[in-house]
């Protein structure tokens, strides 16, 4: 068989277990979550300026 | 035969093998830690470690593997969309949340596993569809910032560890760890037979066709099949918690 195989590392179990905590734990980056912030922030004024429209329609409708 | 995780080493010392396959089961509860058999996966670990053992697997079962991250780390994900954003989204949505929430904390306390299934996952999708903006829709926005990242890094990381070797095949190509090229009909046949899951019967009939003679697995189902197919000719091993339910 292949003289170029690869085998378990010592500890490696335990080192995946830290590594997993790690990376779920990692928070957004203040780049990614000021992207977000951003995104929120638009929908909000796209979501106000709806309103804004919807408004003259429905005193048409009244009227 | 099916024997013990405890049994593991002596077996491989005494019978002078130097190679096993693994299954999902087995890479998945090594590579997290909430899984059940976890502890069991990393005393396997470092038995074959210690006794240089190449751990050999397939294509399917990093397929399946990510998978089940994918359905782990969504869980894990949502809760910190939450918790970031929980005055910024909408009431229904954020009830939703905070009841998966709930059930996730309840399940982090009894130590389970917070895997959601695919039709949980289905639901949140069309829940974060709804949100959109001309960044995309909701849930691309939310996979993009919160899974992405995450998802990437678990497979690169897990297979350095434990030192993976693939059995893989490529048209014309002589897999020096195969006996036999493992065929559609083949598998179709096992699935026929046992009803198992089509790509179980693919993991299994890779293992079926090699020359490696040990399977480590977590699924009772599989090693039982596993024994069945090989008629004594390989070495199934599970964990020892599940042997005495066997």
């Amino acid at each position: 068989m292949s003289a170029e195989l690869k085998y378990p590392k010592k500890g490696a179990v335990a080192r995946l277990r830290e590594f997993y905590l790690e990376i779920v734990k990692k928070p957004l980056t203040p780049e990614q979550r000021a992207n977000l912030e951003e995104v929120f922030k638009k929908k909000d004024q796209s979501k106000a300026n709806e309103k804004k429209i919807a408004k003259p329609n429905e005193d048409a409708g009244l009227a | 035969m099916i024997a013990k995780f405890s049994g593991l080493a002596a077996f491989l010392k005494s019978e002078k093998v130097n190679n096993c396959f693994v299954d999902t089961t087995i890479l998945f509860s090594a590579s997290y830690h909430l899984d059940s058999f976890n502890s069991a996966a990393e005393a396997a670990f470092n038995e074959l470690s210690l006794l240089k053992v190449a751990v050999f697997t397939n294509v399917n079962v990093r397929a399946e593997f990510l998978e089940n991250h994918r359905r782990v780390l969504i869980a894990e994900c949502l809760i910190d969309f939450l918790q970031d954003f929980e005055s910024k989204i909408d009431v229904s949505l954020a009830l939703k949340l905070q009841s998966h929430r709930t059930s996730y904390r309840r399940k982090l306390d009894e130590e389970k596993s917070a895997k959601l299934d695919v039709n949980q996952i289905r639901n949140f999708r069309k829940l974060l569809l709804d949100f959109n903006c001309p960044e995309g829709n909701g849930w691309e926005i939310f996979c993009d910032s919160y899974l992405n990242r995450k998802i990437q890094k678990i497979w690169p990381n897990t297979d350095r560890e434990l030192g993976l070797n693939f059995i893989s095949l490529r048209s014309g190509d002589d897999s020096p760890y195969l006996n036999s090229i493992p065929e559609w009909e083949q598998a179709t046949n096992l699935v026929g037979r046992y009803g198992i899951a089509s790509n179980d019967a693919m993991i299994l009939n890779m293992f079926l066709c090699s020359k490696i003679p040990v399977l480590l697995t977590a699924d009772l189902e599989m090693a039982t099949v596993a024994d069945t197919e090989s008629k004594g000719a390989k070495n199934i091993f599970i964990p020892d918690s599940i042997f005495a339910g066997k």
